[in-house]
């Protein structure tokens, strides 16, 4: 199929199975959104399939298997951008984007005039022109994380994976972040997993939602199927009021209990 | 499937133009040429300035002029000053490329050249040696340098195999750490052979304190070929060490065998460590003086920070020389003296401008 398809994926640490066995597929230009309690897994499922963690059963990026091509070939198969990058603060935005360029260049080579093209439009389409120059060290969150957005863009793939993009993010910089993402994947036809914990965020942007718990899928569908009262308080462990507006957007409200 | 690329109008002009180094360029290569201009020109025997200057055009390819130079003094120049000078150059060159090496592949600013054990090996294969073959005149080799070369090699081997053997993936602190560990061994053990053989204190503390002594051109030519190696793969990896300034998680994910690529890099800082410590005893500081300075000037790429580090590193050893036989002459100062007098300093001013960051 076109997009990313799973099968069968398991990671396990010292023996102990974290997760799966999950199927999944993420049809092209589509977003799908792993969410869950701490610990479901989400993490280690968004690094077996960018290649960062061993995992049994398959990974195929627009039918390609993952697990038969090399490191660079996967690299330019899936972009992942982690929830803690290592930031090389002195490095400046424009070093920093062009490092996403990396699966394109021959190992002891340095970028083409085609890489700084790319990693130019990509500048530009994420309006970080004025920054250019600029350490990494110098950067606000809502930049430092559009810069790292431009470095996985950079590295132009068919698929982009986000690990928790909006974390440390004001409200405003959340819906900024996650609307340029969507924008970008419809713009680009990308295919889109983030993992996310707010759950209305998720819901609002993401088409579909895959819901882990202990490593196992429990619900998948979109946030209308998916974010009911009882399937968040079961899984979540957290009292929550579930309000569906009229226009089919999903809120999820904490409650206190004592204020019920 | 589009991509980025797809989207990408060719005849836009790059924003994201070629480093502008130029200047800095210029002021490594002019402060290079006049650092060596300054080696070969100053010293106890006092020769005419311009005599030499003719010398030394008159060995350009081509071009036949007279130096004026007396055959004595010719002697000084190309038997004494000018191997001197060409081997403080490539000791330094090599232990400023070797530093920022480190620095870029444990993405620590703090990373010496002798992070892994390459000191403390080389300084129990030269005790070693001077304790247990004091009467060496004879040999056809000296085997001082030899001795700290192969204990260099073999304290950075033995870090990497111990790191590798406690974490499969030999992470860089996992090294790092079995680099203290090794260091720390071997430096007891030549602790107490010294202590078994103090009549050898002298010449092994002379030895750790550096120096830069010729016979000749055969220094020059014993450690040149490790030089260029060195230097050659170094380079060939300096846009790979800013990929590894990421971490080494999204490093992979970029295609980037961080393993391998440090395993390269480590091992052809070594080798040119090693070299330069084999033939000039422990130098310090000039790995990390010079590649801040680089830093604090052209950036943190190591595009530039390793070509201008080789170039700085030999400017500022052929001056740290120049300084410790001249400064008390007759007598001479160990130069690791000079550098660590000027390094303690520059340490203090790191530390201050990284904690304004």
């Amino acid at each position: 199929m076109s997009g990313l398809s799973i099968r069968g994926v398991e990671v396990t640490y010292d023996g102990q199975r974290v997760v799966g066995p999950i199927d999944l597929d993420v049809p092209a230009g589509s977003w799908t959104c792993l969410i869950g309690p701490n610990g479901a897994g989400k993490t280690s499922l968004l690094h077996a399939i960018s290649g960062l963690r061993p995992h049994r059963g398959s990974v195929a990026v627009d039918g390609r298997a993952l697990e038969d091509v090399g490191a660079d070939r996967r690299a330019r198969l899936v972009a992942l951008v982690p929830q803690n990058p290592t930031i090389p603060a002195e490095l400046t935005v424009a070093e920093y984007v062009l490092l996403g360029r990396t699966p394109h260049i021959p190992r002891f080579g340095l970028e083409s005039a085609h890489d700084r093209a790319v990693a130019s439009s990509v500048i530009e389409r994420l309006d970080l022109r004025r920054f250019v120059s600029r350490p990494l060290g110098r950067l606000s969150g809502g930049e430092l994380q559009r810069v790292l957005l431009a470095r996985a863009l950079a590295q132009d793939t068919p698929v982009l994976l986000l690990d928790e993009p909006t974390t440390a993010l004001d409200l405003g910089h959340q819906q900024r972040v996650l609307e340029l993402i969507d924008r970008l994947r419809t713009e680009l036809g990308l295919t889109v997993v983030t993992t996310m914990h707010d759950l209305t965020l998720a819901g609002a942007y993401a088409e579909t939602l895959l819901l882990l718990d202990e490593g196992r899928p429990v619900a998948y569908g979109d946030a209308a199927t998916v974010l009911d009262e009882a399937t968040v308080r079961r899984y979540y462990r957290a009292d929550v009021q579930v309000i569906v507006a009229d226009d089919g957007t999903v809120a999820v409200l904490p409650t206190r209990r004592a204020h019920r | 499937m589009t991509g980025v690329a797809e989207h990408v109008v060719v005849a836009t002009p790059s924003i994201v133009d070629r480093p502008k180094a130029t200047r800095w360029w210029i002021a490594a290569v002019l402060t290079l040429v006049g650092a060596a201009a300054a080696g070969i020109l100053v010293g106890p025997a006092g020769l005419p300035v311009g005599g030499v200057l003719l010398a030394v055009v008159g060995r350009l390819p081509f071009v036949h002029v007279h130096s004026g130079l007396s055959p004595t003094e010719s002697a000084i120049l190309w038997q004494i000053r000018m191997p001197r000078m060409v081997l403080g150059g490539l000791v330094g060159w090599t232990l400023a490329a070797s530093g920022a090496g480190y620095q870029g592949v444990f993405r620590n600013p703090l990373a010496d050249p002798y992070l892994l054990g390459a000191a403390a090996g080389a300084g129990l294969g030269a005790t070693l040696m001077i304790a247990y073959a004091p009467h060496t005149s004879g040999w056809l080799v000296d085997p001082v340098p030899l001795a700290a070369f192969a204990g260099a090699i073999a304290a950075v081997v033995i870090s990497y195999v111990v790191a590798t053997a406690t974490d499969r993936r030999a992470g860089s602190a996992t090294i790092l750490l079995a680099g203290l560990a090794v260091a720390y061994f071997f430096t007891a053990v030549q602790t107490y052979i010294q202590q078994q053989h103090s009549a050898t204190l002298r010449d092994v503390y002379t030895w750790i304190l550096g120096r830069l002594t010729t016979s000749g051109w055969h220094e020059v030519w014993l450690v040149l070929p490790y030089v260029v190696a060195s230097s050659a793969v170094l380079l060939a990896h300096r846009r790979l060490l800013d990929v590894l300034s990421v971490g080494d998680d999204e490093a992979a994910t970029l295609g980037v065998d961080t393993v391998r690529t440090r395993l390269i890099v480590v091992g052809a800082a070594t080798l040119g460590t090693a070299a330069a410590v084999a033939v000039s005893g422990l130098i310090g500081f000039v790995g990390i003086i010079v590649p801040h300075m680089v830093r604090l000037g052209a950036g943190a790429s190591y595009r530039r920070v390793l070509p201008l580090s080789m170039l700085g590193g030999a400017a500022f050893l052929i001056v740290a020389d120049l300084i410790a036989r001249t400064v008390a002459s007759p007598a001479e100062i160990p130069i690791g003296v000079i550098t660590a007098f000027v390094g303690a300093p520059f340490f203090v001013l790191v530390l201050a401008r990284r904690s304004r960051l």
